[in-house]
């Protein structure tokens, strides 16, 4: 009994003394962006700096001081106390300042109230470069007068023009192939929407394809061109590539957030493209990608999806630099949100577009924000094209040996 | 856990001078845990952080100073591992986290009861170093999708829509991030048996209350993450002076 009381009265010395040792911090609740009203400027400000922490893929990698912008920022929206135009071009010049360094090139915030929308990406190249827009000929006018006028083997020529829908905008999708000298089979397209192929553009990729299958032995080589091609669905890269190999194969990683910290990542998956389902040749002719500085995303991936292949060249420019797949960040821990979903309907006050994946070449390069360099460097002007040349092509003609 | 170290090395020195009941032990312990981590993961929708089992190993070194008292520190072993679980239609996602942790607690043994069969509880602090860790997972592979002959069949998962990565790696510890060195308390409760004077088995079930985050503090609004490692351990200990006298006769 003694012993026990001894036991009793020590135990609860010690107890004390433990409890006042160390506590854990406190766990709060972290809200996603989206739970935050909206309803005024320091609440859109609070959900918007959660949602890019929580969401953000590239913290990995990026330099931006985040916890900065929060300090800087914040007293600066405190400052905002109604919703007028005054107010939100201020809020917009904020939130443009805060994410103007970020990397992931599909970044672009999208400001519901006016309709205003800023990209990091763009941005930054026309600081660099005022004309980085404007000194192209591409895509249109190179495509209707120069390229199957010039480079194209008269009556092999199929071009057409439908409208498709990439992520609900209606946009113009184009598409032209052809041979080059009998051999050399040749195919443009200005967005990856091949599923949606219509009326017009179904029987462009119909002979493309025909004749890859058909005489697959007999090409000298295979033109892919992808300039000024500003991405879209991923199934493309199967349906394309796909249909060039006979056997999987990697072209690079990808990773995503696995957790609220901007640090959680998961292990980096391979990113693959396997023989379509539908058939495919094993083509050993020269596989040529061209493209240039506004060949994004899905351009991007595809031209490091040949870039793997042994019998694959990419001829161009150094690209856009937006690698990083994206989608609902439902499905992957992160990427695009809404903020101000409560105060201010379901577009809210703003969508935050930005990658779900970080992206990471075969070679271990990640080219997010910086582009895929060429493997030839060539780059159209409005000069070569007003004398009627295309200097991309005429690279990749020499490259293949005409 | 300067005040705790403090008060530990103060109270030990203290108790080293007496006499009477004192007598170092050694033995060798075993046990199976179940070890959660704990965080926040509001966030994070379709998300359950799950419980995982593991195992320890040690060799708790002791000095007892009376009947009712005593001090041990226990090198151990011990995997502390957890799950990370999709639900609805992420199922089929999930990550294994296996972490190992070379650990070394110190805890007072309030002992009471009988002459041989006794009860007791544990109470103290630890410091462990995460040695190693091994992640077992299940990914969708955004570049991987299943449906790329456009047929228009709905997934009833995510991996029916993108094909699950499967992985099962060496994890690769982050400097930015990790936080290696974890410091904790133990509370334990058992039951014990002397036998021959000499030996000492117990059964003891045993709790260590992670106190510092597994991250470093690296950026504002940190979700913090702690262990929590509930085990049952069985060991036996052996007087070191009988065993030196018994070689002696």
């Amino acid at each position: 009994m003694k012993s026990f009381l001894r036991s009793l009265i020590a135990f609860g010395a010690l107890c004390s003394i433990l409890v006042f040792a160390g506590c854990r911090k406190t766990i709060a609740s972290s809200p996603e962006a989206t739970s935050y009203p909206g309803d005024n400027y320091p609440d859109v400000f609070q959900s918007f700096w959660t949602g890019m922490n929580n969401n953000y893929v590239f913290w990995g990698i990026d330099t931006t001081n985040w916890d900065n912008m929060y300090k800087v920022y914040k007293p600066l929206f405190d400052q905002l106390t109604v919703f007028d135009s005054a107010h939100e071009s201020k809020a917009e010049q904020y939130f443009s300042q805060m994410t103007q360094g970020l990397i992931d090139s599909h970044y672009t915030l999208e400001f519901m109230l006016t309709g205003n929308a800023f990209s990091p990406a763009q941005y930054r190249k026309l600081q660099i470069d005022p004309n980085y827009f404007t000194d192209s000929a591409f895509p249109s006018a190179v495509l209707d007068s120069l390229i199957p006028a010039k480079y194209l083997d008269h009556g092999s020529v199929v071009k057409g023009t439908d409208t498709v829908s990439l992520e609900g905008t209606s946009t113009p999708f184009t598409a032209v192939t052809g041979t080059i000298n009998g051999n050399i089979l040749y195919l443009y397209f200005s967005s990856f929407a091949l599923s949606q192929a219509g009326a017009n553009t179904g029987p462009v990729f119909n002979s493309f394809f025909n004749i890859l299958h058909r005489y697959n032995s007999t090409l000298k080589g295979i033109i892919l061109d992808v300039r000024g091609n500003g991405g879209g669905e991923i199934a493309d890269l199967d349906y394309l590539m796909g249909q060039m190999v006979t056997s999987q194969y990697t072209f690079g990683y990808t990773r995503y957030k696995n957790g609220v910290n901007r640090l959680d990542y998961t292990p980096w998956a391979p990113a693959v493209v396997k023989p379509w389902v539908g058939g495919s040749v094993n083509v050993t002719a020269p596989i040529v990608v061209l493209g240039d500085h506004l060949s994004v995303s899905m351009s991007e991936l595809t031209i490091m999806a040949v870039k793997t292949l042994p019998n694959g060249k990419f001829i161009g420019t150094r690209t856009w630099g937006a690698n990083g797949p994206l989608t609902s960040s439902v499905y992957f821990d992160g990427g695009q949100f809404t903020i101000g979903g409560a105060a201010w309907g379901s577009t809210g006050y703003m969508f935050v577009y930005t990658s779900s994946s970080m992206f990471k070449y075969l070679n271990g390069d990640i080219y997010e924000g910086v582009g895929v360099p060429p493997d030839i460097y060539a780059r159209e002007t409005n000069a070569a094209y007003l004398s009627g040349d295309d200097l991309v092509v005429d690279a990749a003609l020499k490259y293949l040996g005409l | 856990m300067r005040v705790m170290t403090i008060c530990c090395a103060a109270t030990f020195l203290m108790l080293c001078s007496l006499q009477g009941h004192s007598q170092f032990f050694v033995g060798a312990e075993g046990g199976l845990n179940m070890n959660y981590l704990t965080t926040s993961n509001a966030s994070e929708p379709f998300t359950n952080y799950v419980g995982m089992r593991g195992w320890n190993i040690g060799v708790p070194i002791g000095y007892q100073f009376f009947d009712w008292l005593a001090v041990e520190a226990t090198p151990t072993y011990i995997k502390k591992n957890y799950d990370i679980v999709r639900t609805g239609f992420l199922t089929g996602v999930y990550q294994k986290n296996y972490n190992t942790y070379l650990q070394l607690p110190v805890n007072f043994r309030f002992s009471f009861g009988g002459e041989a069969l006794r009860g007791f509880v544990d109470l103290g602090g630890y410091a462990a170093y995460w040695q190693s860790g091994r992640i077992k997972g299940t990914e969708a592979n955004i570049l991987n999708e299943v449906d790329t002959a456009y047929e228009t069949v709905n997934p009833t998962s995510i991996l029916g829509e993108n094909n699950g990565y499967s992985y099962n790696q060496k994890y690769t510890f982050d400097n930015a991030k990790d936080r290696r060195l974890e410091f904790g308390l133990i509370a334990g409760a058992g039951v014990s048996y002397e036998f021959l004077e000499t030996y000492t088995v117990y059964l003891e079930g045993r709790y260590y209350r992670a106190m510092t985050d597994q991250q470093k503090n690296y950026e504002t609004s940190q979700a913090p993450r702690y262990n929590d490692n509930f085990g049952l351990v069985l060991g036996c200990t052996v007087k070191i002076k009988q065993i030196i006298s018994l070689f002696k006769k």
